[in-house]
């Protein structure tokens, strides 16, 4: 794949073949016309979980495996719920943690061939001067996507690791640095370079006393829809007295964006509505919404007080 | 609302609609006796929602409705065609939206990935149809028609129990969260 710069790994393929089929391409966006399938590599699909060492995940388990994995189910909640939210059974069963991570983003700019935008290689974002009701209210620079991930905000609220294989040897680094913004580099979501692989997630065993919880707006009752926001948060908590806080939303930036401020806020604080409604106001101090999309930071403030509330129950 | 409810308010409106005189022969669309006679049709729609207010998002729990469908010729048909507009018009209400990009005029969601219908969920829990049945002059056999009436009642209704829910009116379609957030914000 590093020789061909129209190679693609593909595993379950629910992305990838969309977005060949949309035959989405421009300068910067080869037409994928060689396809490695990763899917034979031996043990890439595995689900270890260890009390001392934490869950460790393939990048090829499919996210119904995930989903009903019964030590996920019990000890990473949060991990269990945002795999099962993620598009509909059918796409479950074959769409892959590493790829639900991977996807790229649903834009219907950057879909569309009418229009050459930054993600191609273009030199405008459309969604500035057109439609962009679910388009980025925090760090949009240049593009303005949101991250349609499901999966990656619950692994940033779970302090996960990912391990990739680049052409210099293997390295790892938290989900936090794993993905960039279009300022670093507006033709790709995350570290990937061409030919190279996400080979391993992983992540501590949590807190006896964490509370999870994970929530998702989307349009359209419980199915099959990519979020308008959604919140995946990790409490650690000693009844009313909060610890530790990781919360972690997506559909709001072009990369899944940590709450630091909300963090800060409720760290070592007892909860309260006031104290809640002060972090989630932190949380979005920085919005800045486009013409249409404001409404977008009223939900994301009131699902972080409802999951905070929600995991601490 | 109950089904017997609905079927009362429909049955009402109906008996204010000029009968034919006792005698008249009928049963021929083609009468000339009926020219410059239109056919009326009437139905009505009783919806129950949920707004959640954190969100924007409306469900539809409840949907109940009744349509004057003339004589029923299948009647299972005109059951299935009323249940297929309560859904259709909970669609209309709330999701469906074919969007233009301004500058350009391209069309942006030209797919049923962001062209949103409903999936089975977004159908309310309890659906309750009916049809009343009085004779018509004009339409064949005494029929009149339920193919686009069925769709009719969803969006007013849905409009009317979001104000009762939440008292404001959002006046746009689709009521998007984008659209109920915004107009619970200017209330």
């Amino acid at each position: 794949m590093r020789a061909n710069p129209e190679a693609r790994p593909i595993a379950g393929g629910s992305d990838l073949l969309g977005w060949i089929k949309e035959d989405v391409q421009g300068t910067g966006e080869p037409r994928w016309n060689l396809l490695v399938d990763i899917r034979t590599i031996p043990g890439s699909d595995e689900i270890r979980f260890d009390e001392a060492d934490g869950l460790t995940l393939g990048p090829l388990a499919t996210l119904d495996a995930i989903e009903h994995s019964p030590e996920v189910q019990d000890r990473y909640p949060v991990l269990s719920r945002a795999a099962g939210a993620a598009a509909s059974p059918n796409i479950r069963h074959v769409g892959t943690i590493g790829g639900n991570i991977n996807q790229r983003p649903r834009c219907w700019y950057l879909r569309n061939t009418e229009f050459d935008c930054y993600k191609k290689g273009g030199n405008f974002c459309f969604a500035v001067t057109g439609k962009n009701e679910y388009h980025a209210i925090l760090n949009g620079e240049l593009c303005y996507i949101v991250h349609p991930s499901d999966a990656a905000p619950a692994l940033m609220a779970l302090h996960a690791d990912a391990t990739i294989r680049t052409a210099d040897g293997e390295q790892t680094m938290p989900f936090d640095e794993y993905f960039i913004g279009p300022r670093q580099d507006v033709l790709r979501e995350n570290v990937l370079q061409q030919g190279d692989l996400l080979t391993r997630i992983h992540m501590p065993t949590p807190s006896p006393n964490a509370g999870m919880s994970f929530i998702k707006a989307q349009r359209r009752g419980e199915t099959y829809d990519f979020a308008v926001v959604n919140v995946a948060t990790v409490i650690v908590h000693e009844g009313d007295q909060i610890e530790d806080a990781s919360i972690v939303l997506s559909g709001v930036a072009p990369t899944p964006f940590r709450a630091v401020a909300a963090e800060d806020a409720l760290r070592g604080q007892t909860v309260s509505d006031g104290l809640l409604q002060q972090a989630a106001g932190a949380a979005l101090l920085r919005a800045r919404p486009m013409t249409e999309n404001a409404y977008k930071v009223g939900i994301s403030k009131n699902l972080i007080v409802r999951s905070v509330r929600e995991a601490m129950a | 609302m109950t089904i017997e409810d609905a079927v009362d308010v429909v049955v009402v409106v109906v008996d204010d609609v000029a009968r034919p005189a006792e005698g008249t022969i009928v049963g021929s669309a083609r009468a000339a006796d009926f020219e410059g006679v239109s056919q009326k049709t009437f139905g009505a729609g009783f919806y129950e929602v949920e707004v959640d207010p954190a969100t924007g998002f409306v469900r539809v729990i409840e949907a109940v409705q009744v349509h004057d469908v003339g004589r029923a010729i299948n009647p299972m048909g005109v059951i299935n065609q009323i249940h297929g507009g309560v859904m259709h018009g909970i669609n209309k209400a709330l999701t469906e939206e074919l969007i233009y990009d301004p500058p350009t005029g391209v069309v942006v969601n030209p797919n049923l990935d962001e062209y949103k219908l409903h999936m089975i969920d977004g159908m309310p829990e309890r659906v309750q149809v009916d049809f009343v049945e009085p004779y018509d002059v004009v339409g064949p056999y005494g029929a009149k028609g339920v193919g686009e009436p069925a769709l009719l009642p969803a969006s007013p209704a849905i409009h009317a129990a979001i104000y009762d829910a939440v008292g404001v009116y959002v006046n746009r379609q689709p009521m998007t969260q984008a659209a109920v957030l915004r107009a619970i914000a200017e209330l």
